[in-house]
């Protein structure tokens, strides 16, 4: 049984698809009202069990996709979506421009505008070999790969420790006590 | 040489006498010091006390001569200019290079706040685009962040730059997955990947301000010296705001061209290389400066952190100059904000320096780059060799003491030494303070730029003795690190905080810096038992460990800066309008105001998830996965759910991470975000700002 569904969800769904398209940045307030309206209307006919506010914004990534699709035709409808996004805000087309978008056809030159727009993050690679010379350190490499691999610090600490302490007992012994 | 440079030929017997008057200087006044201790010790016959004073007497003396001697060598070549050299442009104007010269300018980041290195790209753009040779130079920041809201930030930035700029194909954005080898890494990275698309590279910080002006001419005199690898500009600091920064760009300003002067004066052709604000070769330094292992028994310390004097030791290595451009105007960095941040970054450039030993007697290394390793070195072992000669000489104090009590004969014995000591310490003031006045005699034609004689000299007597108050903790901390170091103690490379916007607290102050207040305590006390007659003269170092947290936070505070500049202390020529620097002064008002008050907060996380268009920019920017594993997949679900419906800061730095290198993520979240109801998302998705963890 689809779930009953009251006046407010529908409110909050049209709240919701309105600031999508405004964040997508769809031209006029004007415009933005007209397509939320004809994308809740699809949604209301198309609805499932899902609950109002997942249904209309399915159907509003699903027309864009749709729009976005027929400007980047190779491109699978996902990543088109992703493309047009990304040229929609790198371009920054005009007022007129922007009113096109969701619309049925995409005028040539806006469609062409867009499919021109490429981000490349870096260049073309062009591999060059940087690798490190073996690098020889000298006497002190040698002294001090005995250290670690050889000496053994244990009976050194000990000893340290011992001597240490006999001389500072020896120093409190033989200190005078007082002044002479 | 090709005309432009300023010189045209350095001949071997100039750097022999150079060479040898330095150094010759060095061991001389070394030595007269070193005997004259000795003569004063030997009266009685030496201590083995005394034996180790005398050998740390001999190493900290030497590193005060050598900075004494600088000077003055800087001094004695500003007096006569026209014996100079010095890597310079004479100002001529060089007929295209064909092909011409492509530059890149690689800029490295790591977690910094990317709003000022942006703004600072910016200006930089527009200026060399209007210089007519623009297209020269392509723009690439190399990201190693690992902060999720920082690579977000940066993905962004670059976006909106290019967007501002239309320097689409031409700026460049680079984010590493897995930030190898750190900073120095990442530059290799970038030489492998585009480095033979450019015959030069000018490395950047994120906190570099460079002209288009500068870094035109340098690319001019690269094509003028083709033996050159490396030319380092001498970069001023600016922007300061704090007490604490506002004092080190002054001292910078006045006595950095001083010893950078007087360090072209013997090693000329044979300089160091620090990393950023300067100009290098791109083919020799793929072929010959990748940096090599370190022999060290633990894999993780075998890498170099601090790679630009080891990089200037293997292009001098490999038969390529290195010069130090110290007489170019236009090339700055910013300070840390305060002495916390200060000793931050003082703990990861002594492990870098540190590391640097090993190549102290590798063989094939030019004499003065040992010597600039040497000099690296002592900057951070003079910490604890000064605690060691202090510690040496309250010993030797308590023990003549004692035996004064012993023996009558004592006491000339020790007023004899203690003369001798008076005549070293006042000798050793005048080798401190004598470079200073060299500092301001030389800046004598820019007094006006400073705020005129009688407040330069206000601010050289202010800044001398707030950095001898600093001193002492910064001995301490210093050779707690080199101690930390020695030991083996795993040390990060923590992004630095140039930040002033929140000055810390006297709290925070006072958490951070018990340790001196700990020592001063701990040593008045044993003093005060054992060697009073001792605490009148040793009181200075005890009064500054005591003083270090309300002198750390009182410098830390904008407010204090601000004073000190409307009373006219601690002013530099770039703050004083003068038509000898009106274009760098709008170049750097204009970074300066672009950079202001942005601030990199974990909201841009929600950015995001809610904003379709940088959504689909991070996703455009990620790799193209063919194929998710199952246990990936089993791992990045779950992780998805907890960061919409329970509080996402709950979720690690890590599994931020994970989430957003994965595309499907990325793009689940976001239409996870606008498809749910208000109930079934968490709240914060929707206010925007980062929870506590709970």
């Amino acid at each position: 049984m689809a779930p009953v569904e009251t006046p407010d969800e529908w409110d909050a769904a049209a709240r919701q698809v309105e600031d999508w398209l405004r964040a997508v940045g769809v031209g006029s307030q004007q415009r933005c009202l007209e397509l939320t309206l004809a994308i809740l209307k699809e949604a209301r006919e198309a609805q499932g069990r899902q609950e109002p506010i997942a249904i209309a914004m399915e159907t509003a990534f699903r027309k864009f996709e749709g729009w976005a699709k027929s400007v980047f035709p190779e491109a699978a409808a996902e990543r088109a979506a992703l493309q047009a996004l990304v040229a929609l805000h790198g371009t920054q087309p005009d007022r007129r421009q922007l009113a096109m978008v969701l619309e049925k056809t995409c005028p040539s030159d806006f469609s062409e505008q867009l499919s021109k727009f490429r981000i490349d993050a870096s260049p073309e690679i062009r591999l060059s070999k940087m690798t490190a010379r073996k690098m020889k350190y000298g006497p002190i490499e040698a002294i001090a790969q005995e250290t670690w691999h050889r000496f053994a610090w244990a009976p050194l600490f000990q000893a340290l420790v011992i001597w240490t302490a006999i001389f500072l007992i020896l120093l409190r012994w033989l200190a005078p006590k007082a002044p002479l | 040489m090709k005309p432009g440079v300023l010189f045209e030929k350095i001949t071997a017997e100039t750097v022999g006498f150079r060479r040898a008057s330095f150094f010759g200087a060095i061991l001389a006044s070394t030595g007269l010091g070193v005997w004259f201790l000795a003569r004063a010790f030997s009266r009685e016959g030496f201590s083995g006390l005394e034996v180790a004073q005398l050998i740390l007497f001999a190493f900290l003396l030497h590193q005060i001569v050598t900075g004494f001697w600088l000077a003055v060598l800087g001094g004695w070549t500003q007096l006569f200019p026209g014996k100079e050299i010095r890597m310079g442009w004479t100002g001529a104007v060089l007929p295209a290079a064909i092909p011409p010269a492509r530059t890149a300018l690689v800029l490295p980041m790591y977690n910094e706040d990317s709003g000022p290195i942006f703004a600072m790209a910016e200006t930089l753009w527009s200026d060399l685009q209007a210089t007519g040779r623009g297209d020269e130079f392509d723009i690439f920041f190399l990201s190693d962040s690992n902060r999720p809201e920082n690579w977000i930030a940066e993905e962004w930035g670059w976006f909106d730059l290019c967007r501002r700029t239309g320097g689409w194909s031409r700026i460049h954005y680079r984010k590493r997955r897995s930030p190898r080898h750190g900073k120095s890494g990442n530059l290799a990275d970038f030489c492998r990947r585009w480095g033979a698309h450019y015959r030069y590279m000018v490395t950047l910080d994120a906190d570099s301000i460079m002209t288009a002006g500068l870094i035109t001419r340098l690319v001019s005199m690269m094509e003028s010296a083709p033996r050159v690898g490396i030319i380092q500009t001498l970069p001023y600091q600016v922007f300061g705001r704090t007490l604490f920064r506002r004092i080190q760009q002054f001292s910078v300003r006045l006595y950095a061209p001083v010893f950078a002067a007087g360090a072209n004066y013997w090693h000329l052709f044979a300089g160091n290389f620090w990393g950023h604000n300067a100009i290098l070769r791109v083919a020799p330094f793929i072929q010959f400066c990748d940096l090599p292992e370190l022999p060290e028994p633990s894999t993780d310390r075998r890498h170099i952190l601090s790679h630009d004097t080891i990089e200037a030791a293997l292009m001098r290595k490999a038969g390529y100059d290195v010069w130090l451009a110290y007489g170019e105007e236009g090339s700055y960095e910013t300070a840390p904000p305060n002495l916390a941040d200060h000793l931050v970054r003082e703990r990861r450039w002594c492990r870098g320096n540190l590391q640097h030993f090993w190549f102290l007697f590798a063989p094939g290394i030019d004499f003065a780059n040992r010597f600039h390793i040497w000099t690296g070195l002592m900057a951070y072992l003079a910490a604890p060799l000064w605690l060691a000669f202090l510690v040496c000489g309250a010993f030797d104090s308590f023990f003549k003491h004692h035996l004064s009590l012993l023996s009558s004969g004592v006491g000339g014995m020790a007023s004899s030494t203690g003369r001798a000591y008076a005549i070293l310490f006042f000798a050793t003031l005048g080798l401190l303070l004598l470079p200073k006045l060299i500092g301001l005699w030389s800046a004598r034609r820019r007094m006006n730029q400073m705020g005129g004689w009688l407040r330069t000299m206000g601010s050289v007597v202010c800044e001398t003795l707030a950095w001898s108050a600093w001193a002492p903790s910064m001995m301490l901390y210093n050779s707690l690190f080199v101690m930390e170091e020695l030991l083996g103690k795993r040390v990060g490379w923590a992004p630095q905080n140039r930040t002033e916007a929140q000055a810390p607290s006297l709290f925070f102050m006072l958490r951070r810096f018990w340790l001196p207040v700990a020592a001063a305590v701990l040593a008045g006390f044993l003093m005060a038992k054992y060697i009073p007659h001792q605490l009148g003269v040793l009181s200075p170092i005890l009064v500054a460990w005591l003083a270090t947290p309300w002198l750390a936070w009182l410098t830390a505070q904008p407010a204090a800066g601000e004073w000190a500049r409307r009373i006219g202390l601690f002013l530099i020529p770039e703050e004083i309008e003068s038509h000898l620097n009106r274009e760098i002064r709008g170049y750097l008002h204009r970074v300066d105001q672009a950079g202001r008050g942005s601030i990199c907060r974990k909201s841009e996380i929600t950015r995001l998830v809610r904003d379709p268009a940088l959504n689909a920019l991070h996703i455009s920017l990620l790799r193209v996965r063919r194929m998710v594993s199952e246990k990936t997949r089993q791992h990045l679900v779950p992780l998805r759910e907890k960061a919409l419906e329970r509080n996402p800061a709950a979720l690690s730095q890590a599994e931020w991470m994970d989430l957003l290198t994965d595309p499907d993520s990325c793009l689940w979240l976001h239409r996870q975000f606008w498809k749910r109801p208000t109930g079934k998302i968490h709240s914060w998705w929707r206010e925007g700002e980062w929870p506590a963890v709970s």
